[in-house]
């Protein structure tokens, strides 16, 4: 290791890059060398190696750094799209009750030198720390509490130099997968990496606060996720598409967007981009963020069972089937005005969890619990039935329509299997 | 869960344990006595069944008045040209009410030559010598009354599987109650 006090001697940057690649790959020199410069790799007595992942050709060295030049110069609070939205960020929170990270800590304090934190290389934005921890958020703060005690390790960094968002994205997640990216934390890093559109529309309807972020894991009480974002507008189209058939004649069965891997349907959906500017769409998020409040508030927090009932707007069977209803009934001011009006109801919550739990079909499993505690496709049909019968007479939810809108769900899968077996005869 | 289904699979529950109970008793006139009951209560159980599944597809706006008088075994009047669903009674054979479920709502209708039809057949005609003793009530035997019963289970899980693509929930059960009177 070269000594703090030893004069640089300017080492030799070499690329490592594959034959086919050579050509199309520029090497960043100067800011490598401002690399060098600032943090004093131990490497920088000899050759700086620059590769490239041929995968998505980001370049990155692997080097060694002092945990006292590290720490001073790096951060982890990490924008993914630090020039359209550098508010939100694409690091998860830290873990601290993790058991793996209470161990890390202590073999931190021991001495423990660890590799492989990934980092970007960068003073585009935040200059003050050009070190943008990315991977290993975990293993970071641990050497930064090991050197508040006065422990001062050389620890292997992975740096990426001059990464475009796409770049930034996929070096975040495979540098993340040593403690698995959790499903709505990779979609949270896949939509923020696509725009702000999704997270902005939800700030608007009400969906998200003012500059907050969607949750990076889906729990009670909290936030949206982007999921559940995803799976409201997915359904207030397939909704609306499905308006035109006869209600009764169609499968009205919502879906819930996919999670942890990109969903082709909504990839295509908000390719369109003219959901953003939809007054309709717009109107229905506004009233289901009211449902999300009303029902929460129209419940006892002391209660037994009062979280869940709080939260059963959240359900993604109820959203997804509320969603779907009010595409299915968009165009007819009487009926949407009654589907909206669901959240107003006095004297009980909104969605009458009560009467839901007593929702049961004899085919249903012994184990079943009632309505409004899955979210499988059964579920979400069995709510689209509910929701719309409801606004027959907009009288909201009771034990009998729940009962009735079970039956009818059944009644209309039964017929539409053997529309669909006769179809097949021809 | 609406109130009918839900008595239709007490009833059940209740069979079972009837000829379980017939199966501990010792004194034969009990274990008779546990037997009628068993068969009698599994073949309203089973009628309950069958009422409940009629009873979804009542919500069918479509179903003409003699395809809903058959659900909702009522009778069905021609009525100034029309025909019009009545607000009567008009019983109809079970049988014809199972047929009718699932020729009509399902894709799979009850195949007549199976061995779960023939065994129902046979269960019905051990219940007669009940509802209609000409025959000797003591005929009645615990293996008879298990057959009977099972014969209900598989007949009800075809219909279940035929009209809502899915077994009957207590299937896996077969002749084992929850109940424990």
């Amino acid at each position: 290791m070269r000594s703090a006090k030893t004069p640089m001697k300017k080492p030799m940057i070499k690329p490592m890059f594959p034959p086919d690649l050579e050509a199309k790959l520029k090497v960043p020199e100067e800011l490598l060398r401002e690399f060098i410069e600032t943090f004093e790799p131990s490497e920088c007595a000899d050759v700086l190696h620059l590769f490239v992942d041929a995968r998505t050709q980001a370049l990155y060295s692997e080097c060694h750094i002092q945990a006292d030049r590290l720490i001073g110069l790096s951060t982890t609070d990490v924008p993914l799209d630090p020039e359209d939205q550098p508010e939100y960020r694409a690091n998860r929170d830290i873990v601290s009750n993790s058991a793996a990270f209470l161990v890390m800590q202590d073999d931190a304090k021991l001495r423990r030198t660890f590799s492989n934190v990934v980092a970007e290389f960068t003073t585009e934005f935040d200059p003050d720390t050009p070190l943008k921890i990315i991977g290993g958020q975990h293993r970071f703060q641990a050497i930064e509490e090991a050197l508040a005690a006065g422990v001062n390790e050389v620890h292997g960094i992975k740096v990426y130099f001059g990464l475009t968002s796409e770049q930034r994205l996929d070096a975040q997640l495979i540098s993340n997968t040593v403690i698995a990216v959790p499903a709505d934390l990779f979609d949270r890093m896949q939509e923020t990496m696509h725009g702000p559109e999704l997270r902005d529309w939800c700030q608007k309807v009400g969906l998200l606060d003012k500059l907050q972020d969607f949750a990076d894991k889906r729990r009670r009480g909290s936030q949206v996720t982007v999921g559940a974002a995803r799976t409201f507008i997915l359904n207030y189209y397939a909704g609306k598409a499905a308006a035109a058939g006869e209600f009764s004649e169609t499968d009205t069965s919502p879906t819930i967007c996919k999670t942890g891997i990109a969903d082709a349907d909504w990839e295509l959906l908000r390719g369109n981009g003219k959901l953003w500017k939809d007054s309709k769409l717009e109107a229905a998020g506004k009233e289901f963020a009211a449902l999300i409040e009303a029902q929460r508030k129209a419940v006892t927090a002391t209660k037994k069972g009062a979280v869940d009932v709080q939260e059963k707007a959240l359900n993604y069977a109820v959203l997804a089937a509320w969603a779907y209803t009010a595409g299915l009934l968009h165009d007819n001011s009487v009926r949407i005005g009654r589907h909206f009006g669901l959240k107003n109801q006095t004297g009980r919550d909104p969605l009458n969890a009560a009467a839901l739990a007593k929702g049961h079909h004899q085919s249903d499993a012994e184990t079943y619990r009632g309505l409004g505690y899955r979210t499988d496709a059964k579920e979400r049909g069995r709510f689209v039935e509910l929701f719309y019968i409801q606004t027959d007479k907009g009288d909201g939810i009771t034990g009998p329509l729940v009962d009735l809108a079970i039956k009818k769900y059944h009644a209309k899968q039964a017929v539409l299997e053997v529309q669909t077996a006769q179809k097949k005869v021809g | 869960m609406a109130a009918l289904p839900k008595f239709a699979s007490t009833l059940f529950e209740e069979a079972k344990r009837f000829v379980e109970k017939a199966t501990e008793a010792k004194e034969s006139d009990a274990k008779l006595a546990y037997l009628h009951a068993g068969l009698l209560v599994g073949f309203a159980a089973f009628e309950a069944h069958v009422n409940a599944m009629c009873d979804d597809f009542l919500s069918r706006e479509e179903l003409s008045p003699h395809e809903r008088g058959m659900l909702a075994e009522h009778s069905v009047k021609l009525v100034d040209g029309a025909f019009e669903e009545q607000d009567n009674l008009q019983m109809q054979r079970l049988e014809d009410r199972i047929l009718f479920l699932c020729r009509r709502f399902s894709s799979k209708p009850i195949d007549r030559k199976a061995s779960y039809w023939g065994d129902f057949k046979t269960a019905t005609n051990l219940r007669n010598i009940l509802t209609h003793p000409r025959n000797d009530a003591s005929e009645v035997t615990l293996d008879g009354a298990k057959r009977a019963i099972s014969a209900i289970v598989e007949l009800l899980n075809v219909m279940y599987t035929s009209v809502y693509g899915k077994k009957l929930p207590a299937y896996h059960r077969q002749l084992s109650s929850k109940l424990t009177f």
